[in-house]
Parts: C-alpha cells; structure tokens; sequence
C-alpha cells in the first residue's frame, strides 16, 4: 500500500515536469534545414512585414496553426507539424492565431469566440495578407463549449472549422515564441514532401519493347502477303527517355517528356537465279630435262546458278512526346501507380527492306522510304508502376507498359497497312528536382 | 518531453541526443500517426522508444536479485511530500540504469511488467525485481535526504 502511495505521488511529481529544450534542438531536427534557401528568404522577410507585430497582437496563450484540419495540426511545444505529409493538398498556407479565451463557466454554454486575426500567406504566391478581425462568433453561433475547453481554429479554403483540443492534446504557448512560430511556418511550407504539388520530377528510363504486328490488305495480292508474313519477324528492341512529372493532386501525376524507341525486326528473303561464278587457275610445272622445266597455268571458271538467302535487320524509329497522367499509391517505400496518357509521335522513320510488288527485296533508308510514314500519329499508353524509394529524392520503378497506335505506319499508296502496338518494360529513377 | 529523457539519460548531453534522435522520428513517422489517441501520448510513446533504443546500446545488464530479500523500507507520506519534480529527477537519475529504466517505465510510463520485459528483452520477474530494488534504493535516498534536512 505504502509502496502505491509512493508510486503515485512519484507519477504525479513527475507526469506534467517540464524542462527547457536544448538551445538548437529544432535546428537539428527541423527537416526545411536543406531546403532551397530562396524560400527562406522569403520567409524572413515576411518576418521584415510585420508578422511577429500580428502574432502579438494574438497576446499570451494564443493558439496557432496551420491550415487543413486533415494535413496539419500543433506538435510538442507549439511546434507546426505536418500529417500526411505524402498526401497533402494545400494550396494556400493559412495562419489563425486565436486567443485562447474560449471557455465558459457552465458545461453546454453556447461558445463566445472572440475576434480573430487572420493571417494569409499564399504559398504560391508567397504573399502575405493580413485580413480584418473576423467574428467568428456568427458562423459558430451554436457550438457546445464545455467548461475549461479550449479550441483550436483551423482554416482550409473558405472553410473555418474548430476542432476541440482535447483531440490534439492541449497545447499552449507564449507570444516570447513567436520567432520560433516562424520557422514552425517555414517547417510547415518547407518539410519535404508537405506539399507534393509544388514538387517537379525528373524520370529517366530505358527498357526492352516488343512489337505485336498487324497486318492488313490494300490492294497486295495473297502470294505478296504471305510472303511478306513468312520473311518478316519482330525481335525485342528498346525504348529509352525522359519523362518530366508533376503531381496535381494527392494521388495523381500529370508527366510529359521526349520518348525514343527502336523496334528490330528480321527480314529475311531468298534471291533466285543468283548466279556465282567461281575461277579455278591450274598450274602444271613439265620438266623435260633437268633445268629445263615448263610452266603451264589453266585458267577456267565454274558458274553455278541457284538461290541466296540474305537476312537484314529492319529498324523502326520513333520520336515521341507523351502525356500521361498516372494516379499513385501505395504506403511506406513501395509505391504503385497506373499511367495512361496519349502519345504523340514527332518523328517516325525506317531503315531496312520490304518487298516490292514483284516480290522483290528492296533497300529503304531515310531518303527512299515512301512505304512508312514519317509520322505514325497518335497512339494510346497504359502502364503499371512498381516503385521503392531509394531515399528522399529518388525512386527506382519499374513499369510493364503497352502502346497501342491508333493508326496505320503504312502511307495510302503502300499495297498493305501496317500497324505495330508495342509491349515493353520500363525501368527507371524518379528524381525529385524540384521541392 | 526533455524531462522524459531526462529520466532516462545518463546526463543531459545523452538526454539531448535522445530528444533530438526521437524528433527526427516524430518527423519521419508523422504520416503514422492516426488521430485515434492524444498527439502527445503517440511523441511521447517514441521518445520512451527512442530513450531506451539509446540505452540498449550501452549493453544495459539487469542482474537478478532475490525478491523475497529486497522489502523496502517503508517511508512514511510525510517523509517525501515535500519533495519537488526537479528533486525526485535528480534522485531518479542517481539510479543504476536498469532500475532507473524499469522504475520510469512502470512507475511514470505506467507500463506493466509483461510489457516492459517485452521492450527491454528480459523476463518479467527481471523487472518486477528491478522495480523493487529501484524503489528501495530511491525510499533509503530519500530518507537520507531527511536526515540531512533535520
């Protein structure tokens, strides 16, 4: 029993003890620490405007936060931290400083809210606006404040909720702080990741693609396509580019970038009548007496008529811009996203030979193609993204994609149409270049 | 939540180290934080994680004693009442480590001992007896404490 009391006493002494943070502490943890210094400078000078004026206008015991109710509530010691940090869709940053006066005597009194001072801060915009009091009082008429409860107020676009703090642990802190409430806003708009929207992303990647062939009649006789199906055969190729990404919402990916791809196919014919003529030289050497010998030298040639096979290696080349927009998910370091966009062909081109329609193998190259088009037009992509981080800035992923192009590579005079869709494998960095 | 480290660490250069190593991964696992208890409980949770992660470094042994062998001394109310938060830290720190740890983490954590054997990798009468002895060590400082005041 003795032992209980002392507990107890011991747990009450020690439960609600303070003491001071070490000088620098958020210093080391604050995670803006490597962010870009431009913005905060910015900061700062929002410091310059008169901010630290306006937070102690709030007077002692103010509540401060920051906007979205949802992404963003009051950490340890009046420090702004963010929740969702992945997830976070805020595209303005606001700051409700609030007295911390509402409290009433009796439970189920109907709240007086005191006026509030608003502090905007645009973060695209990096504009700083400091409204009129509000009376709050009008919005939150009937709200049900019980005795000694305090609140915290949130603000997200037009919307001004209050939040009982008994939800987030009370926290209460004096304007003596108001410089570190400052690099709390600066934490809140600078920790990586906080706001994804404001992020840029570079993705280089490379890949194996096979090509699917289609194949149809235009005005090509049975023998020609059946000819052409059994020469020709696709072989893996690659697909290698850059993509530039940026997220515009909690989960989606808006990306653009510059594409290169190179299917292979083989081609293989067989020439008739080919005809190979082969020299033969024969030396006879006569001797008819020693030191008297006679050098005779035949000359002949061998003609051999028959068939040759020859193989080449067609080569299909794109250049391609794409939009893709790619919804994200996944928890922890492994990521998953599904991409579709359209693709745009900028530059198609053909090196190798087709037959022609004497079934006649034909060399084609850049200055002599009028079979294929030079440019494929649009095409249709679809892809599913593994990712894992790797740290802070990069993600590896690898991406099963399928292109489908919507129309014919063949020109209208081409005896067939052709068309190839593509299935590939991608892999690759995300780089975050920009925060 | 210095003070949580506090009671934990050596000194205050390691209870900085604590606190500072515990933010980062406040920071880090903010994300896993699901608004269905109190903020401060979910920080302090891993501070307490964090404290005793630093201290398992030291290769902290918890020698087994005889419980039966360790009844404390019994101190009346009146002799620690008036004893402040900033003394019974300075009291709690002159602890051995394995007592200090058991003895926050039962009697100001309020974990039990099946849970604290389960963080600290020991048995649960380890713990149980640490506390014991903790205890007893902390009951006789305080009552040397008195003799000094009278």
């Amino acid at each position: 029993m003795e032992n209980n009391h002392f507990d107890h006493f011991i747990r009450e002494k020690m439960q609600d003890h303070e003491s001071s943070m070490p000088a620098g502490l958020w210093d080391k943890v604050n995670p803006a620490t490597n962010a870009p210094t431009g913005k905060v400078i910015k900061l700062h000078t929002l410091k310059n405007w008169g901010l630290s004026a306006i937070l102690l206008m709030a007077g002692l015991g103010s509540s401060f936060v920051v906007a979205d109710s949802k992404r963003y509530t009051i950490g340890e010691d009046g420090n702004i931290v963010v929740t969702g940090s992945n997830s976070t869709n805020v595209t303005q940053a606001v700051l409700v400083t609030e007295t911390n006066t509402i409290i009433t005597n009796t439970s189920n009194k109907v709240a007086s809210l005191v006026k509030l001072p608003i502090v905007q801060l645009n973060e695209t915009s990096k504009q700083l606006t400091i409204s009129d009091k509000e009376n709050s009082s009008n919005s939150n008429s009937n709200y049900n404040v019980f005795e000694n409860e305090t609140f915290t107020k949130f603000k997200a676009a037009n919307t001004i909720s209050f939040v009982r703090n008994n939800n987030l642990s009370n926290y209460k802190f004096s304007s003596k702080d108001y410089n570190k409430y400052l690099n709390d806003l600066k934490l809140s708009i600078l920790c990586p990741g906080s706001n994804p929207n404001s992020d840029w992303h570079i993705e280089p990647f490379a890949g194996p693609i096979y090509g699917s062939k289609k194949v149809t009649n235009n005005t090509a006789t049975t023998t020609y396509l059946q000819q052409k199906d059994s020469s020709e055969s696709m072989r893996i190729g690659y697909a290698a580019g850059v993509n530039l990404a940026k997220p515009i919402s909690e989960h989606f990916v808006l990306k653009t970038g510059v594409w290169v791809s190179q299917m292979n196919e083989r081609f293989s014919y067989k020439t008739e009548n080919e005809i190979k003529t082969t020299t033969v030289v024969t030396v006879r050497n006569i001797i008819r007496a020693p030191g008297d010998t006679l050098k005779i030298s035949d000359t002949s040639s061998v003609q051999q008529i028959g068939y040759k096979n020859t193989v080449v290696g067609n080569r299909y080349k794109t250049l391609d811009i794409p939009v893709i927009i790619g919804y994200e998910f996944g928890k922890g370091s492994l990521k998953f996203g599904i991409n579709a966009g359209v693709i745009f062909n900028m530059k198609h081109g053909f090196e190798g030979a087709v037959y022609d329609s004497s079934l006649t193998a034909i060399n084609i190259n850049k200055e002599t193609n009028n079979v294929y088009k030079t440019n494929i037009g649009l095409g249709l992509y679809a892809g599913f993204r593994i990712a894992k981080d790797i740290n802070d800035k990069t993600q590896l992923f690898i991406e099963p994609h399928f292109r489908y192009n919507l129309s014919n590579m063949t020109t209208p005079n081409t005896s067939f149409n052709q068309k190839i869709n593509v299935t590939g494998v991608n892999v690759g960095l995300r780089i975050k270049i920009k925060d | 939540m210095m003070t949580v480290c506090l009671r934990y660490a050596t000194d205050s250069m390691e209870a900085e180290d604590m606190i500072q190593d515990a933010f980062i991964k406040v920071f880090k696992y903010l994300g896993q934080f699901k608004f269905e208890g109190s903020f401060e409980g979910w920080i302090r949770r891993i501070v307490v994680n964090t404290a005793i992660r630093h201290l398992e470094k030291k290769k902290l042994k918890f020698s087994e004693i005889d419980e039966s062998a360790s009844v404390g001394p019994t101190v009346a109310a009146s002799a620690y009442t008036d004893l402040g938060a900033d003394d019974i830290l300075k009291l709690i720190n002159q602890l051995p480590t394995g007592y200090k740890l058991v003895f926050n983490l039962h009697v100001i954590e309020g974990f039990n001992h099946e849970e604290i054997a389960e963080m600290l990798n020991i048995q649960p009468g380890t713990s149980r007896s640490q506390l014991v002895k903790a205890r007893k060590m902390l009951q006789e400082q305080i009552i040397q404490l008195q003799k000094i005041a009278v």
